[in-house]
């Protein structure tokens, strides 16, 4: 018998699996013509199974779906070994088990009463063990991917600026092929088993086996693969993207997914123990994405207060990149001195080959200005109105969305200037521009001037905020939340004037040079 | 099992009832039932796997102690009821059977 051996040192052979468990009937085939090669089967993995040398033998193999079986359910129950025996004693040799699958064979000669005797229980069991899980996880990825592919078109900006996310943007959309296709497959089964009944075994056909497999798995490898391309070109040439929690995430599913399924089937004994298993894994889950999480804050919190510390850094203008001497171009007056000047995002990426920040503070007449200016260069006209859109859609630095700002398209200055976009929000001081292929958001700072020249605002603004704190009348409260509103609004105005007195026009001119 | 509550008893379901008049376990009801009906009805393993879970299930059969890791089943009051009335109504459908094809003898 082949069972005795396993012990021997037998030649062995992996051979990549690739089946989906749907193609159970296939693989009956499938283990019978290796059988006649002279290839037993051992055990299957999650990527390979493993052959072991015998003599070449003629025999039958049947797969069961067990009815105590599940996704977080040991294979090794005491129920599953009292079945297996059942089937034993009948003549059905047990070999191993994937999943829900129950893997027997016997001499191919042998007329043995099937596992299955009645047509309608196994179609039930079959249904409800092994398609209803298959559909719902094939239908659940189906959602995500959509999910993910509307949201990565929200946050176009975002994406434009780093290798990964011109991946998600251009390649992932391409994942809903597989996805769909399992879908269909996995539907078009059921309807077929319940049109026709459980089938024969399986000639292997582009339907039944591998080969469409390969193909759906072949795609999102092809995706994945280029996902973490894009994740080692962003830790190369975008230093500031956030490259650990794009990985972060997934690394840590597929780790903890791995060491869970090991447990449960190889450590587990008892039915329940599963679900022990499960609920431990994702306490450690949550605890180590919490870690890591506080942990990152603390660290990127230090960055910034480094930087803001030094008040007086001037950095080097890097090369190849057009910086502007912001403060000569908008102050009229000669007592201008930069004060400080950073570059806190440079970067490149396929949809943008050069974007720059350019951060500046200056010192005019006791007073502080501080201009921040994005610059993208992106690759065509088509890839500046995605940013310019994303722009428009989503978000400015978060500090848009905070005020409740929105942008106003302004015709007149679109045409004076001859750009394809100039927008610029209500009160709060920014301007979008795109010109053919160039973007750039100006955004102003204000905080300084408010230190210099608005004290008396200040004192009003915090007096408002005590008298609100110390009414308990719900009119009352309203009234001084609207005159704080007022307030608000009133020292923005006063912000937006100075920014007006500025010359926009010079510096404008100068980018679109 | 989400089936719908038991009606009419399968035959493999109605003699591995009987057979469980006597404590039995599973490999020996398999076998009784071959016995019983010279190999006419087959149990597979899997099937009766599913139908004894079911049974136990819906409290018609129960598991007794278990001897040698062999799980011993025995019909219940519940299930007894079940045999009883699948029993008169084969006696029903044998009766009009012999009425009309041989004419009441």
């Amino acid at each position: 018998m082949f069972g005795n051996n396993k012990g021997d040192k037998k030649r062995k052979k992996r051979v990549y699996w690739g089946y989906s468990l749907l193609d159970y009937k296939g693989m009956e085939a499938y283990f019978e013509k290796m059988a006649k090669e002279g290839w037993m089967l051992e055990k299957i993995g999650e990527v390979w199974a493993t052959f072991y040398e015998a003599t070449p033998q003629n025999l039958q193999f049947t797969i069961d779906v067990f009815e105590g079986s599940g996704i977080i359910t040991p294979e090794e129950t005491e129920e599953a070994k009292e079945y297996r025996e059942l089937c034993e004693k009948n003549g059905w040799n047990f070999v191993t088990s994937i999943k829900e699958l129950q893997i027997f064979y016997a001499p191919g000669e042998e007329e043995l009463t099937p596992i299955q005797t009645d047509e309608e229980l196994e179609e039930n069991l079959i249904r409800n063990k092994l398609w209803k899980k298959d559909f719902g996880v094939k239908v659940m990825v189906l959602v995500i991917t959509l999910g993910l592919v509307i949201f990565s078109r929200f946050r176009a900006p975002v994406h434009m600026d780093e290798y990964v996310g011109n991946m998600i943007y251009f390649v992932y959309p391409l994942m809903l092929i597989p996805a769909l296709l399992s879908v269909i497959h996995s539907g078009l089964w059921i309807r077929k088993i319940k049109n026709h009944g459980i089938p024969d075994k399986e000639v292997e056909s582009f339907f039944t086996g591998r080969r469409r497999q390969l193909m759906i798995g072949a795609t999102a490898t092809v995706i994945c693969g280029v996902l973490i391309i894009g994740i080692v070109l962003d830790s190369l040439y975008n230093p500031h993207a956030n490259i650990l929690s794009v990985m972060f995430p997934p690394l840590l599913g597929i780790t903890v997914g791995t060491i869970l399924r090991y447990l449960i089937r190889l450590k587990g004994r008892k039915k329940d123990d599963g679900i022990i298993f499960v609920i431990v894994g994702f306490l450690i889950m949550f605890m180590i994405l919490g870690g890591v999480n506080y942990f990152r804050n603390q660290q990127i919190e230090q960055r910034i207060n480094e930087r803001d510390r030094d008040q007086n850094i001037i950095e080097e203008i890097p090369e190849g990149l057009e910086a502007y001497s912001i403060g000569n171009l908008l102050f009229s007056t000669e007592e201008v001195t930069l004060k400080r000047r950073t570059f806190p995002m440079i970067g490149q990426s396929f949809a943008i080959p050069k974007y720059y920040t350019q951060q500046e503070t200056w010192e005019v007449d006791n007073a502080e200005w501080g201009i921040t200016i994005k610059t993208y260069e992106t690759r065509n006209t088509g890839i500046a109105e995605i940013i310019t859109e994303g722009y428009l859609d989503f978000q400015l630095g978060g500090i848009i969305t905070y005020l409740g700002e929105s942008w106003v398209e302004k015709a007149d200055l679109k045409e004076a200037w001859n750009v394809e976009s100039f927008y610029m929000t209500k009160s709060y001081p920014a301007i979008l521009i795109q010109k053919e292929e160039r973007v750039w958001v100006i955004q102003g700072s204000y905080k300084n001037t408010r230190e210099n020249h608005m004290e008396e605002w200040e004192s009003k603004y915090e007096e408002l905020h005590e008298k609100l704190s110390e009414t308990t009348m719900y009119e009352e409260g309203q009234e001084i939340r609207e005159e704080i509103d007022e307030l608000r609004k009133t020292g923005r105005r006063e912000e937006m004037e100075k920014l007006e007195a500025l010359n926009m026009d010079v510096l404008i001119e100068e980018l679109l040079q | 099992m989400p089936r719908k509550q038991l009606k009419n008893l399968t035959e493999p379901m109605y003699y591995i009832l009987l057979i469980l008049k006597t404590p039995n376990h599973g490999y020996g009801i398999m076998q009784t039932v071959e016995e019983m009906t010279d190999g006419h009805v087959k149990i597979g393993a899997g099937t009766l796997y599913t139908l004894l879970s079911r049974f136990e299930k819906e409290g018609i059969i129960e598991a007794l102690s278990e001897e040698d890791r062999k799980k011993n089943y025995v019909i219940t009051k519940k299930g007894k009821a079940l045999v009883e009335e699948e029993f008169q109504r084969l006696n029903r459908l044998v009766k009009d059977g012999q009425d009309i094809l041989r004419g009441g003898q």
